[in-house]
């Protein structure tokens, strides 16, 4: 092995593809810009492809979330062919989506997020040891412990789905195959382990206890009590305290979600708002949910890489139009502009737990405002709702065993416009797809870290990480941890190489 | 998409069009994934991944490389966390022995001479025993 010569990292480069560039001054972020490095360009690669081509090809879209995009594309053929799948066919779709947020949630909160505290810009803080022995990339106990839980879970997904990622079994009206008894019960052992697991070593106490929690008070309480001081929700809850964590991070206070997981119609699983769905559409602003139309979304393009449009379009009739010559200095990402109702919009977790109603959330944002440690809080505390939910449709699954998975659907028949709006592991997804001639004549993709990633809109509002770090104090320009803390609580999709710009024009990496 | 990242693909498909390997040799198109090549590489005795990668001394260059080495290179997890951070932790994770680990990197477009040298770099491990 004489004459290697050490690579130049990257290795797997493929992605890469985002960089955060905050300007700052007297110590503080004082504007901010989300830079998407990439061209997606799947929407053209889709068209013209077989009708049935987006179960494929989109999956590809991520290696993190591909079950997401196989549901967006499914649910997109099903709405163009008029078709609801049976019970069970709707129970192995969500559990699979179920699977893959919860290794995500966990994975994301631990390894992303969490790993910043063993930073050396906490180094005279008096946790430090005792974050890094947790914590610190590649080797912390709780980081080897996390990969080792985790890993299990994406086993329901191939049990289910063949393969993981990119599997493509789910197809409109159903899923292409059952899944048989054993590998049910398979799921069912993989699951109850990981509760075991999140119970002792995340949450520090039984699910129940934590879903009781309704208010600030009672967070306060269940902190306080020793019996939960080694769990990693109780790590997060007060490192972020000593550190200040807590009142950053604020953005928007404006959260969307598109509304996820169909209810079988004979299931003992009931949604919060009595809608279809086990987590419900809807936008949370100024306390209030309203509910959700999707008419109202619309997609800029004056600060992204694509040819100027008129006005700004919905997605059934969006374009995604190139254009990365002129308009030098306005133009600077590769990621479109969503905006509701003409407004930026957080989605993910906590846009869901507040849409749901759910008393904690709901409590912490009303007296602590918006901020990055309630935003990662939801997304480490998911599990908690989504664990007992993929209990009960394990259940009913082998309750209904032998009935059907798949209403037929015939291909050549498919025309029309249809559109796949889920909520993925970091917020609300949306397929939008049209079917001419046996072909897709059009396709348009909206991701979670699209919304929450955007760059500027036309009237120059900023995305919502954008307006989050606005504020950010930053101790360190060379270390700036505080902006890593801020996008990470968003878990975008994308990899995060934070940058900086000084006055300078300086780039530091991250 | 870069160039170099259709090596994996076309050596997948070089090596599984090929008639005569081992029984007791798989092939799998391992993708852009890191850390969720786990599974793959658990209890088995040896496994060559192939990778392009960026070397100092410019494209069509290929290297032989061990786990410990691009280990060296793992940093943090991301989405994008790769085949460092996959070896760093593997020692730690893997269920079963360790299996023992090569790399076979080469740098520069995915060209049918490059393709077809790392196509031969993995055959002559196999033919001289490593896998």
């Amino acid at each position: 092995m004489a004459n290697r010569i050490v690579c130049d990292i990257p290795l797997n480069r493929a992605e890469g593809d985002l960089e955060i560039k905050v300007a700052i001054d007297d110590g503080h972020v004082v504007d901010a810009w989300s830079v998407g490095t990439m061209f997606r360009g799947f929407e053209q690669i889709l068209v013209g492809r077989g009708a049935f081509d987006g179960l494929v090809v989109t999956p590809r879209i991520c290696g993190i979330c591909s079950t997401t995009h196989l549901m967006a594309a499914a649910q997109a053929l099903d709405a163009v062919a008029k078709v609801r799948p049976p019970g069970n066919a709707i129970r192995l779709r969500n559990l699979a989506l179920m699977a893959e947020t919860v290794q995500s949630d966990v994975r994301q909160s631990v390894l992303m997020f969490l790993v910043d505290f063993a930073n050396p810009a906490y180094a005279s803080y008096r946790f430090h040891a005792e974050v890094v022995k947790r914590y610190a990339p590649l080797a912390g106990e709780r980081c080897i412990d996390v990969i080792k839980a985790t890993k299990y879970m994406l086993e329901i997904v191939s049990l289910i789905g063949g393969q993981w990622p990119h599997s493509s079994y789910m197809v409109p009206g159903g899923v292409a195959y059952p899944v048989n008894g054993p590998d049910i019960v398979s799921c069912r052992h993989i699951l109850r382990n990981f509760r075991l697991w999140y119970e002792k070593n995340v949450l520090g106490c039984p699910l129940e206890t934590w879903n009781a929690l309704a208010s600030v008070s009672d967070l306060d309480a269940w902190l306080a009590d020793k019996a939960h001081r080694e769990s990693d929700v109780a790590f997060l809850l007060r490192l972020s305290k000593e550190t200040g964590l807590d009142g950053l991070g604020r953005g928007s206070e404006r959260f969307l979600s598109y509304g996820s997981l169909d209810l079988p119609d004979d299931t003992m699983l009931r949604s919060c708002d009595g809608g279809t769905q086990l987590i419900p559409s809807g936008l949370y602003e100024k306390g209030r949910v309203q509910l959700f139309n999707p008419n109202l979304i619309l997609e800029h393009v004056d600060h992204s890489w694509y040819a100027d449009e008129p006005e700004p379009l919905h997605p059934s009739h969006g374009m995604t139009e190139p254009y990365a010559s002129g308009s030098e200095g306005k133009k600077y990402s590769w990621s479109k502009a969503p905006r509701y109702d003409g407004l930026p919009a957080e989605t993910g977790p906590l846009a869901e737990r507040l849409i749901a109603g759910d008393p904690l959330f709901t409590d912490l944002i009303s007296r602590r405002g918006n901020n990055l440690v309630t935003r990662q809080l939801a997304r480490l505390t998911r599990p908690a709702i989504t664990i007992p939910a993929m209990e009960t449709w394990l259940s009913e699954i082998l309750e209904h065993s032998g009935s059907p998975c798949y209403t037929p659907v015939d291909e050549s028949q498919l025309e029309g416009e249809g559109a796949g709006l889920i909520q993925a592991a970091r917020g609300a997804l949306g397929h939008w797809v049209r079917i001419e001639n046996g072909r897709i004549s059009h396709y348009q993709i909206i991701t979670p870290t699209a919304w929450n990633g955007s760059p500027r809109d036309g009237e120059g509002r900023r995305g919502p990480w954008e307006e989050a770090l606005i504020g950010t104090p930053v101790k360190d320009p060379d270390n700036p941890v505080e902006v890593g803390h801020v996008v990470r609580s968003y878990d975008p999709c994308l990899v995060c190489t934070v940058h900086r710009v000084g006055r300078s024009g300086a780039v530091l990496q991250l | 998409m870069h160039e170099a990242d259709a090596l994996g693909g076309l050596v997948y498909d070089a090596l599984t069009s090929l008639p005569n390997l081992p029984g007791d040799t798989e092939v799998f198109d391992g993708g852009l994934k890191g850390l969720d090549l786990l599974g793959f590489v658990e209890n088995r005795s040896r496994v060559v991944f192939v990778d392009a990668l960026d070397f100092a001394d410019g494209p069509n260059a290929v290297r032989i490389m061990e786990r410990e080495e691009v280990a060296g290179f793992a940093v943090n997890f991301g989405h994008s966390a790769g085949l460092p951070y996959l070896f760093s932790v593997m020692p730690k994770v893997c269920s079963g022995p360790l299996p023992e680990i090569l790399l076979i990197g080469a740098a520069g477009p995915a060209t049918p001479p490059l393709v077809r040298q790392v196509v031969n770099g993995c055959l002559e491990l196999i033919e001289h025993g490593y896998v």
